[in-house]
């Protein structure tokens, strides 16, 4: 559980700094995949959730940053144009489909390392 | 088997990233959009973005700050015109880019490349008018001027610069996440900027002006009800009309003749084309009101300048405010993303405003082919020549199609006489092969640009008559007030001389007599300067009375909006700028005061009346009689009378309408005379689906009262706030693309069209300005919009509220770079 933490926490550190300087949007499936590769989970469905919560705290953590800093002028426009009832439901929504990306490749790194 | 797992584990988020990238269907890259770094949430202003920042230009010639006040208005101080122009080039380019590349796009006819083949009638139609041709004139005619060509360089250089140009094709700086949020979610490019692009932007402005005529359905319409009809109910003079100069005006000069030649009856109607030419929607929209009153009639003793051009509203907004200082320059105002210079404004010596003159100056000739070929048609006793140029138009996901556009000396054959336009079993005498030829005189050579660019450095009257002699298309009513106590209007234009009648109607193309002969010399159009009556207006009215010698027409002059604002500017004395305020925010539905006591005077009293479940007819009865003619914004009355009108007038006109043939009903002025002065049993006035059955003004009035009742009724059951002026009217700000989470809806404002204070659905008073001429100038501003053209920033629409309570921003005109700097929120330090 705690290695499950750890690479939780390095994973959306990573993550974090990634999206923030290159230009890919995808990268974060990339970083989970090779995370699950270098630092192995102990079950496969601890991998996928691994993969799904660095995905989700970080995307989320970009988000509401430049969010809180813009007082939702930008996202609310967004969510509406998306026909969402709020800017935090588009961005929940959004990161967790990126999660479920990065859950995946985090497990298919899993499989890939498994004797 | 782990492998096959792990295969199966990433197939499923790669097929979902491809997707996600690269889109599906109409969908554009969500994946791109949502990363929230580089996708919409770059576009989320911040502290940060409003910081000031030094930048570094290659070339040593530029040097200058860039100021912004608290409301996000730039006051640039250049060293010199070039580094004015290209700042103003860089802050426009930061703040309204993709406004800029969409208006130049769909002048141009390049909207099928972004949009799809939707757009693929849209782009012919701009292509058949030969917008580019036109543009391309402009920038050859640019490139003999070697001040102006240095000043629109100089622009487009700062517009390249902010991109990050390199000068190779298409190559540009500026990242994905720098876009303005609209080309990541069209899924495009931006471009760099051009000296054609500006030539494009005044040609679409021009366009927007003088880019219709109703020749073909007054063509019809004389096939349809013959020349003494037709001249009762489309007078090109109808009684009553309040010029834009006043009657003092003496035309004592040597006019220039013309030979006249007859008016040709068609033989077949015309189809109607309002579906390919869109751009006949802006008709009867657009509009605009400027006046200026003289020192003796204000309280402080200095002339005010009052302006407020009527546009279709739209965020981003159509103008830029900004100042723009250099060494022989100092003036204030709104700008056109996409073109130097300042176009409505002041400097520290006048003012100066416009006005869409309305003159019909876009006209159609009939061409006689030789052959099949059209490489020659009859001119005379001759054959002309044609030219052709093949337009290709690319299309989203498709492949381009062409179009081969032939010219002749008039101008392009937008309409060829295919079966495009026709449908011979419903009516076989729809004009069966009319080539028409567009001349419309946005395709001449001329160069507006020059003419902002000198009345920005104007001093006094002669100044300013200099600088509007550049001026061609579109024709403008020029107003000008100087602090030396000069007031002064001048209708100016290109205006060709016409014998009486001609292009009221579709020429005859073969007919030299038909053709344009000279044009009228520049002193020689309708101006005054100093009245007697101490102020000069214009509202888009007929320009003159009937002493002035040459002939003109309109698809659509205003009888309304003029006669309200010189009865007030007549009757008031001591004029302060709240005054000023008060009267472009005047809702007096005149119209209405003229018409609506008659209508009333028809419909049955409801006292006569037993019945008691009639309560909606005596409400509103009593509502429209006791009202004060006030389109007000919560006012009921104006709803039930623009029901009632619109169905009246459909009622009485319903002979002027077919759904193939192009046909225009007479003007609200004239159908007003109509229902005041006409015998109740007036042909016209009965309705055609009722044919065994003659109705009179009378019962026409009746029956459409008793439809208003009806539509009343059925509103108040579902929601009775609907009625409430505002609400029923809806003025839509709408986005440019028609995002609606990016537009401003049901903005709470009276007025309308034929109103002072027009604000309809989509048009609007665009910029409301009003300019004391004192020292120092005292002066105030308001546009529906904001500075910024970026949705994720608050300065995206933070003036719509403002405007529609009718305040407005005080405009900080400075002298000194000292009080720019000390009122700055932020600098922009340009330095080469």
């Amino acid at each position: 559980m705690k290695k499950f933490l750890m690479n939780v926490l390095i994973g959306t550190a990573i993550c974090f700094l990634a999206q923030t300087y290159l230009q890919q949007w995808w990268i974060f499936a990339a970083i989970t995949f090779i995370i699950s590769l270098l630092l192995p989970y102990s079950s496969g469905i601890r991998s996928f959730f691994a993969g799904l919560f660095i995905v989700f705290i970080s995307w989320m953590f970009l988000y509401i940053f430049r969010d809180m800093a813009n007082d939702s002028v930008m996202s609310d426009k967004i969510a509406n144009l998306f026909s969402m009832k709020s800017n935090y439901l588009l961005f929940t929504i959004v990161a967790f489909v990126m999660g479920l990306i990065g859950g995946l490749t985090s497990l298919s790194a899993y499989f890939l390392r498994k004797k | 088997m782990r492998y096959l797992k792990s295969f199966i584990a990433l197939i499923i988020p790669i097929v979902l990233i491809y997707y996600l990238n690269n889109g599906f269907g109409s969908f554009p890259s969500l994946g791109r959009i949502m990363d929230p770094v580089h996708g919409y949430m770059a576009n989320a202003e911040t502290k940060k973005d409003l910081g000031s920042k030094d930048i570094k230009i290659g070339n040593k010639e530029i040097k200058g700050n860039v100021y912004f006040d608290d409301r996000l208005v730039p006051h640039i101080y250049a060293e010199n015109d070039q580094s004015l122009y290209f700042l103003q080039g860089y802050v426009t380019a930061q703040y309204r880019l993709w406004q800029m590349d969409i208006q130049t796009r769909a002048a141009s006819g390049r909207l099928s490349e972004i949009f799809g083949e939707n757009f693929i009638p849209y782009d012919l139609e701009q292509r058949r008018k030969e917008m580019v041709y036109a543009a391309e004139i402009a920038v050859e005619e640019l490139k003999k001027d070697p001040v102006m060509l240095r000043c629109i360089q100089a622009y487009t250089d700062g517009v390249n610069e902010f991109l990050g140009y390199s000068g190779k094709e298409n190559e540009l700086g500026i990242t994905y996440a720098e876009y303005p949020i609209e080309f990541k979610l069209i899924d495009y490019k931006p471009e760099p900027w051009t000296l054609l692009k500006t030539a494009l932007l005044l040609k679409y402005m021009a366009n927007t002006l003088t880019g219709f005529d109703d020749d073909m359905e007054t063509t019809n319409l004389l096939k349809l009800l013959g020349e003494e009809d037709f001249n009762l109910l489309y007078p090109d003079r109808p009684s009553g009309i309040d010029p834009i100069i006043p009657s003092e005006k003496k035309y004592d000069f040597e006019y220039i003749q013309r030979d006249t030649s007859n008016i040709i009856y068609t033989d077949h109607y015309y189809k109607k084309v309002i579906d390919i030419f869109e751009t006949q929607h802006e008709k009867n929209q657009v509009g605009s009101n400027n006046w200026v009153v003289d020192s003796t009639k204000t309280k402080n003793g200095f002339p005010i300048l009052c302006n407020d051009p009527h546009l279709q509203l739209n965020l981003p907004s159509l103008w830029y405010e900004v100042q723009l200082h250099a060494p022989e320059v100092n003036c204030y105002g709104v700008s056109l993303p996409g073109a130097p210079g300042i176009v409505i404004g002041f400097n520290d010596s006048i003012a100066w405003g416009v006005t869409n003159a309305q003159v019909d100056v876009r006209d159609w000739y009939t061409i006689q082919f030789k052959d099949e070929k059209r490489a020659e048609y009859k001119y005379g006793e001759e054959w002309k020549k044609t030219n052709s140029r093949i337009e290709i138009i690319a299309v989203k996901n498709k492949e381009p199609i062409s179009d081969t556009v032939i010219y002749t000396h008039y101008g392009p054959i937008v309409y060829e006489g295919n079966e495009k336009f026709m449908d011979e079993k419903k009516h076989p005498e729809i004009s069966q092969r009319a080539n028409l030829a567009m001349r419309w005189t946005a395709h001449l050579p001329s160069e507006e640009v020059k003419t902002f660019y000198l009345l920005n450095r104007a001093k006094n009257y002669d100044d300013y008559r200099k600088a509007i002699s550049f001026f061609d298309c579109p024709g403008q009513n020029f107003i000008f007030g100087a602090h030396n106590g000069d007031i002064a209007i001048t209708q100016q234009g290109k205006f060709p001389i016409k014998y009486p009648g001609q292009g009221r109607f579709i020429l005859n193309g073969s007919d030299p007599n038909d053709d344009y002969k000279d044009f009228i010399p520049n002193e020689q159009n309708p101006n005054i300067k100093n009245p007697a009556r101490g102020f000069c207006s214009s509202a888009n009215q007929h320009p003159t009375d009937s002493t002035y010698p040459y002939y003109y027409t309109s698809y659509d002059f205003e009888f309304y909006r003029n006669r309200v604002i010189n009865n007030e500017l007549t009757r008031k004395q001591n004029i302060t700028i709240e005054d000023m305020q008060n009267l472009q925010q005047n809702n007096f539905n005149m119209l209405a005061s003229e018409v609506l006591p008659k209508l009333i005077s028809q419909v049955l009293d409801p006292k006569l009346i037993s019945n008691s479940e009639i309560e909606t007819y005596v409400s509103v009865y009593n509502t429209l009689s006791n009202w004060n003619y006030y389109n007000h914004a919560d006012s009921l009355a104006p709803t039930y009378f623009q029901i009632w009108w619109d169905t009246l007038y459909d009622m009485l006109w319903d002979e002027m309408y077919d759904d193939e043939i192009a046909f225009v009903k007479p003007n609200f002025y004239n159908t007003a005379q109509a229902i005041n002065m006409f015998p109740d049993d007036y042909k016209y006035f009965d309705l055609l689906k009722t044919q065994d059955q003659k109705e009179t003004l009378k019962g026409i009035v009746r029956l459409s009262f008793d439809n208003l009742v009806e539509i009343v009724d059925s509103i108040n059951k579902k929601d009775a706030s609907q009625l409430i002026w505002y609400l029923h009217k809806g003025t839509d700000i709408m986005h440019i693309s028609q995002i609606p989470a990016f537009s401003r809806t049901d903005i709470h404002n009276g007025g309308y069209k034929n109103i002072v204070n027009a604000t309809s659905e989509t048009h609007g008073p665009s910029w409301r300005m009003i300019v004391e001429l004192s020292d120092p100038i005292n002066a105030y501003g308001i546009f529906p919009g904001g500075q910024s053209g970026n949705p994720g920033s608050i300065y995206f629409d933070n003036f719509v509220d403002t405007w529609a309570s009718g305040k407005y921003n005080y405009l900080n005109f400075y002298k000194e770079e000292s009080e720019a700097k000390k009122n700055a929120k932020f600098t922009l330090t340009f330095k080469g």
